[in-house]
């Protein structure tokens, strides 16, 4: 039996990582978000450098934990996707 | 008649304005998602603005010239020459809907002899054949919106299932107009309904978040 692998696009997984961020109240360390955005150590590793680098999200650094905070872009890229998933939604078509 | 002739053909500037602002919509999504059906759609739309501005433009250049029943004769196969390029590019537009759902007037002065033209003038806009392929794939695309929104019912899908139903409605006016002129008029009518849901829609989708 195999099971159907939905395919995300980048967008979508800097999505469900930012909102994942916004879950745990607007600043998360690796190990929730991992789970949350369903992601490999590895690809979260590399998407995390991506979103620092494009400003959606900084690092914070805490005695030995590290944790990453939304940024206002971030946000602003959160409330864009949702209403453009609203969008392409209504025609069915699956962002 | 002449009070529904100046909405209809008013109606046709303000669905393309609507038009572009969703193809511009889609366009964002797209460049955002990189979703390529979200591409059709824009192109889609983009291309229904450009036919709906083009003839508006056109019908308002041949009103600006006061043509006597004579001179729109001598110029009847210029008009339905641009009636087949506009028609051409509705469908082009109507194609790229279906294929996004498959991949999964110048001032009207009241001169009564102008008037008293135009509607036979205006109708040789419309190509029945093209009409009738227009309906056929429209009919596509209201099929596949309909399923979408049994399948996902949503206030937006919804929106979106009647404004290409009054898309449908009013081709289906379009290749009638022949018998009855004032078809024409309340099929442009119908089309700006169209254009309103799709507009209200998008109002709804850029209050959320």
């Amino acid at each position: 039996m195999t099971a159907s692998k939905e395919y995300r696009s980048k967008a979508r997984i800097y999505f469900d990582i930012l909102n994942q961020i916004v879950n745990e109240g607007g600043r998360a360390g690796p190990t929730r978000i991992l789970y949350g955005a369903n992601l490999s150590h590895d690809r979260l590793t590399k998407h995390l450098a991506q979103l620092i680098s494009l400003g959606l999200v900084v690092e914070e650094k805490e005695e030995d934990r590290v944790f990453y905070c939304l940024t206002e872009k971030g946000m602003a890229f959160i409330q864009e996707f949702r209403r453009i998933q609203a969008f392409a939604k209504a025609f069915g078509i699956p962002i | 008649m002449d009070g529904l002739l100046l909405i209809s053909i008013l109606a046709e500037p303000v669905s393309a304005v609507i038009s572009f602002a969703i193809g511009y919509y889609a366009y964002k999504g797209f460049r955002i998602s990189s979703a390529r059906r979200l591409f059709l759609l824009h192109l889609g739309f983009v291309i229904l603005g450009v036919a709906l501005l083009l003839r508006f433009i056109t019908f308002g250049f041949l009103l600006s010239l006061r043509f006597s029943e004579q001179n729109v004769q001598a110029v009847r196969g210029i008009i339905s020459l641009g009636g087949f390029v506009f028609s051409s590019l509705q469908l082009a537009a109507y194609i790229l809907f279906s294929v996004s759902y498959t991949s999964q007037p110048e001032s009207v002065d009241g001169n009564g002899k102008t008037l008293a033209v135009l509607p036979s003038f205006y109708l040789i806009f419309f190509n029945p054949f093209l009409e009738l392929l227009s309906l056929a794939i429209l009919g596509y695309v209201v099929a596949r919106a309909l399923i979408l929104f049994i399948y996902k019912s949503g206030g937006n899908s919804l929106l979106v299932l009647l404004g290409f139903a009054c898309f449908f409605i009013s081709h289906l006016f379009f290749l009638f107009a022949t018998v009855d002129e004032s078809l024409l008029f309340l099929g442009q009518i119908i089309q700006l309904f169209g254009f309103i849901f799709f507009l209200v829609m998008l109002t709804r989708v850029t209050r959320t978040g």
